[in-house]
């Protein structure tokens, strides 16, 4: 139970370290030559280097920033030929046999009324909104893939995630 | 030689409610339709006694476009646009009541059904 306590201590202790900057701890004068570390600190080594390895792994989390995979063309028609699927009001012959080309209102017989409602399911999905203006671009999937490329942006080469992380090579921070 | 042989042209266009022809009233009842849509689940949840499920709310918001869909008159078409957006906003801005949706939505019986046709008008004694 002392053990415990002792760990849990410490590391309030440690917290409150953070705060204090090295410029601030060169006015304790109550320090002996034994207990004084490099960076001005009078608590003992083991804390110091606890307190060292933590902020080392919050820098390491937060430099290695989990991004979403980059988005490719098929993806993007994978998503697309899913939603149209997933509506309901394409009947169960047509749905499987949905490709590239099918037109909704001439192939599927849709009307227009359902044509917004693919539109918005689309809006949900991709997470920004499309214009009335571009409504009638939109009337085959073909057509919504390849707005949706040049919306978006996506290129066929895949994009390296970029990080905030510092240079690797200086990823040990020597106190 | 009747009146409107000799009426002049000018006079047989009326004013506009508001669109001026009919790729513009598409446009707007299109609009609405999109905006109800994306209302859907707010609806859902603001009205939560209904128990509306999304699909049916959509079944719901279709049928009653549908049900005017052989208008050709454009300020009717307007008109009935313009009443749909009224609707809208009560029911976004939550000033209606959880039975007062409900009408909306044709397949809740809330009420007995006005008699449509002879034989049910019949029936009824009219």
């Amino acid at each position: 139970m002392l053990k415990t306590i002792l760990r849990h201590g410490c590391r309030l202790r440690s917290v409150v370290n953070m705060r204090f900057s090295a410029p601030l701890c060169n006015n304790i004068h109550t320090l002996t030559p034994s207990n004084v570390q490099a960076n001005g600190q009078i608590w003992p080594h083991v804390f110091v280097s606890r307190r060292t390895r933590m902020i080392d792994q919050f820098v390491k989390d937060a430099g290695q920033m989990r991004t979403s995979p980059p988005l490719t063309p098929r993806d993007i028609e994978s998503r697309v030929l899913r939603i149209c699927n997933e509506y309901d009001k394409i009947q169960e012959a047509n749905k499987n046999k949905i490709t590239l080309v099918t037109h909704f209102m001439n192939d599927l017989g849709l009307d227009s009324l359902d044509h917004v409602e693919i539109i918005v399911a689309l809006e949900n999905e991709f997470g920004f909104e499309i214009p009335d203006a571009d409504y009638d671009k939109l009337y085959t999937v073909q057509n919504v893939v390849d707005y949706l490329i040049k919306k978006m942006n996506v290129t066929d080469r895949s994009k390296t995630t970029v990080s905030s992380a510092p240079d690797p090579r200086y990823d040990d921070h020597h106190h | 030689m009747s009146l409107t042989t000799r009426l002049p042209q000018t006079l047989k266009q009326v004013r506009p409610v508001l669109s001026t022809d009919h790729a513009e009233a598409k446009r707007r009842v299109l609009n609405l339709y999109k905006i109800w849509l994306r209302q859907i689940p707010y609806i859902r949840v603001d009205y939560i006694k209904n128990n509306w499920t999304e699909t049916r709310l959509r079944d719901a918001i279709k049928e009653n476009f549908m049900r005017n869909k052989d208008v050709t008159d454009l300020r009717v078409i307007d008109l009935l646009v313009v009443r749909g957006q009224m609707d809208f906003v009560e029911t976004a801005e939550i000033w209606r009541q959880q039975h007062n949706t409900a009408t909306m939505d044709r397949r809740k019986d809330t009420y007995k059904k006005k008699p449509f046709g002879f034989l049910e008008r019949f029936y009824e004694g009219h």
